[in-house]
């Protein structure tokens, strides 16, 4: 191997839901490229196909649609085993290609009806909104679930649904995005010059800055100033 | 009403290579090859493999039109190197490096985890 890299990793923060890693010893355009992939090109569940049997709801069909399609699904192990749509030999799903949910509510009660998450039932139990994750474990909170809210109903009204989800990435529509933010920092104190302050004082320091307290970015930029 | 699909940034079409090749007969000892359904992602990466090999006189991509799905890469190695060869060199450094990295990673999530725990 002439000129490869030999990255090393050393992991800081590692919770569910955020990762932070240093990589040293690759080049720039490797860490950008992980950055992209990670957005774009990482495989995820989300529903891509809905057809609605009943909707009195104020939302018309499409709208209602749209929403059931950016619920985020955990994917976890099924989305490696399960094939793209395209790909699959069937014609129009199967339980290989795709894993369907369906949602059932009417409004009965005097009360607004608040048609969630919770209501959107799967079934395959490995892919269920994400929401429901947090559910057995945080019965304390009563009033205070995280459920994503999808359409309100009045009484009369009623939201009856059909769905598949599917695999696919985010470079197809951001539904299928698994990342809410993904960041890299390189060359905290500007020493490549990569960047330029105008202000310098105005840019709050990196945590991994070597830099002391009172030094501002502009310790060399005095250097080379004209 | 005009947009095209979106699964056409990543899909070939039927009979469309993913990548093909052109001499450059302006100077000697260089090649234009178009990857078709690629980005930055893919060409950036390569383009910078590529200058870290010392035969490589000329590396350059670019993406034609943003609206295109593809990009285009031009190499120029000296005249014992060919452009194909240095291509497939940097592309298998690249795989070892991110083969590397993938280990790496999963060994540090390990670790991380055990210690956690």
């Amino acid at each position: 191997m002439p000129y490869a890299n030999q990255p090393s990793v050393h992991i800081t923060d590692l919770t569910d839901e955020n990762v932070k890693f240093f990589i040293e010893d690759t080049d720039l355009s490797v860490a950008n490229s992980i950055r992209r992939v990670l957005i774009a090109e990482t495989p995820t569940m989300a529903i891509d196909w809905v057809k609605l049997d009943a909707n009195s709801t104020v939302l018309s069909d499409e709208f209602i649609a749209h929403r059931v399609g950016l619920i985020p699904l955990i994917s976890d192990d099924v989305v490696t085993t399960l094939q793209y749509p395209r790909d699959c030999i069937c014609s129009d799903f199967c339980t290989n290609c795709s894993v369907e949910f369906t949602l059932d509510v009417k409004c009965t009660d005097e009360q607004t009806r608040y048609v969630t998450t919770a209501d959107l039932r799967s079934t395959n139990n490995a892919v269920l909104p994400v929401t429901s994750k947090h559910r057995d474990d945080d019965s304390a909170e009563y009033g205070e679930t995280d459920e994503i809210l999808i359409v309100k109903l009045r009484k009369g009204q009623e939201l009856k649904l059909r769905a598949y989800a599917k695999k696919g990435f985010g470079k197809e529509h951001a539904k299928w995005n698994p990342t809410a933010g993904v960041s890299f920092e390189y060359d905290p104190d500007n020493v490549m010059r990569h960047t330029l302050f105008p202000k310098p004082d105005e840019w709050p320091k990196s945590e991994y800055s070597e830099l002391d307290e009172d030094q501002c970015h502009d310790i060399f930029r005095r250097r080379f100033d004209v | 009403m005009n947009a095209p699909p979106t699964f056409e940034s990543f899909l070939l079409y039927d009979g469309e290579k993913k990548i093909t090749c052109e001499q450059d007969t302006k100077v000697p000892n260089a090649a234009i090859f178009t990857i078709n359904k690629e980005d930055h992602t893919l060409g950036n990466m390569i383009r910078n493999q590529l200058l870290k090999d010392p035969n490589v006189l000329f590396a350059g991509y670019k993406l034609p039109h943003p609206l295109e799905h593809k990009f285009v890469i031009r190499i120029q190695t000296t005249s014992d190197y060919s452009p194909q060869e240095a291509l497939m060199h940097a592309i298998r450094d690249l795989m070892a490096e991110l083969s590397l990295f993938q280990e790496r990673f999963s060994e540090a999530v390990k670790e991380k985890k055990d210690r956690l725990d």
